[in-house]
């Protein structure tokens, strides 16, 4: 009972983070959405300082995140592993985002679409900040800015990984010891 | 015995200097070595659109006072969304002697789009101003440490590579951006000044090496 609540609580966290932070005007309006986050078709939506506190949130979660985007083959290739994630860890401590990276002009219409053809499980969150040399280095040194990429970290522990996955095993050993 | 050791202290040493010279970042985390900045690059011959091979020894001797080295390549919807801005900071830098290199480092085995017809087509109907060359060894591309595409190395007249990263701060929009990294650093290699920043990054698709 603890468990489920607990887990209830995990998968409302990113919700609550987009309410706390929501201006309160329809997403149809000019939103001047930098430093927050908000939420359309069921995608969230922020630049790199509205994503900044999933980083900083202190929790014995796991978080993984995959940096993607429709555009890139490798990214949809490996895109079912993380999906059988989902299923798999279900009821565990762990938040699956999958951070898209997809052009500002293909992320209103092509994104969701993409998401809706391929039923996408995982939370989806749309980052979307035009300079990425301000914000690489934040999320991993060692990161050339090449996707597809994963981070995965539970406290101060964590790894990364620049590349494809080959397949869902080869994720499942990467994400084990975090588990 | 005083000899031996001291020859041995002065190899050390000097292997010492070696591995801390080339142990510093790996932008593409394929190679243990590659090129950090500073470091002269050696020269290479690789056969471009145009049907010849072209070094960077030609370059120079053609006048070149640096050259602006671009990984890229044809099916890459980043490299696609800066075609344009490449061929425009060529046609900007090439009368002042920074010239545009292309470097095509993708397997044509793992990305058929990126086979030399398929450069040579794509080439002609853009209309390059610039070299477009094929590194079917991946030699070239795994010694710069490229990672993704496009990405740029910037050399100066002696080889030395100055500047790496992003052509400017704006990937995905040329009408947003707000500064321009290689031009900046070209105008401080101009006045024998050092590019800041030197190093900058920047999104975009992975180089499809070879496993």
């Amino acid at each position: 009972m603890f468990l489920k609540w607990k887990s209830l609580s995990l998968a409302g966290f990113l919700i609550t983070l987009a309410m706390a932070c929501f201006s309160g005007s329809s997403p149809n309006q000019q939103l001047p959405f930098y430093q927050s986050v908000y939420s359309i078709d069921d995608i969230l939506q922020s630049d790199f300082a509205g994503l900044r506190p999933v980083f900083d949130h202190p929790s014995d979660t796991t978080y993984i995140l995959n940096f993607w985007a429709t555009w890139c083959r490798p990214c949809v290739e490996e895109l079912p592993y993380f999906e059988s994630l989902y299923d798999e860890l279900q009821g565990k401590s762990v938040r699956i985002l999958l951070v898209s990276l997809d052009f500002p002009d293909q992320a209103s219409e092509k994104l969701p679409a993409f998401i809706r053809r391929h039923q996408v499980k995982n939370q989806v969150w749309y980052l979307n900040d035009p300079h990425p040399d301000h914000w690489i280095n934040e999320i991993n040194d060692a990161w050339s800015g090449s996707i597809p990429a994963t981070l995965i970290w539970k406290g101060e522990q964590k790894a990364f990984r620049e590349g494809a996955f080959t397949d869902l095993q080869e994720l499942r050993s990467f994400i084990q010891p975090y588990i | 015995m005083k000899q031996v050791l001291s020859l041995a202290i002065v190899m050390l040493t000097g292997l010492g200097i070696f591995i801390q010279s080339r142990s510093a970042a790996d932008p593409g985390g394929h190679s243990p070595s590659v090129y950090q900045l500073g470091e002269q690059v050696a020269d290479f011959d690789l056969p471009g659109v145009d049907g010849s091979t072209h070094s960077l020894a030609d370059l120079y001797g053609s006048g070149a006072k640096g050259i602006i080295v671009i990984f890229t390549c044809n099916t890459c919807p980043v490299s696609q969304r800066n075609e344009e801005r490449i061929i425009e900071l060529h046609e900007k830098m090439v009368n002042q002697g920074y010239p545009v290199l292309a470097i095509n480092a993708n397997d044509p085995g793992k990305s058929p789009g990126d086979n030399m017809e398929a450069m040579i087509q794509r080439a002609e109907n853009k209309d390059y101003p610039f070299l477009y060359v094929q590194d079917k060894s991946q030699e070239t591309a795994r010694a710069f440490g490229a990672a993704h595409t496009p990405q740029v190395f910037l050399l100066d007249g002696d080889r030395r590579l100055r500047y790496t990263g992003a052509i400017d701060d704006n990937p995905y929009n040329a009408g947003a951006v707000n500064q321009r990294y290689v031009e900046e650093a070209v105008e401080r290699l101009k006045v024998g000044g050092t590019p800041d920043p030197a190093k900058t990054k920047s999104v975009g698709c992975s180089i499809k090496y070879r496993s």
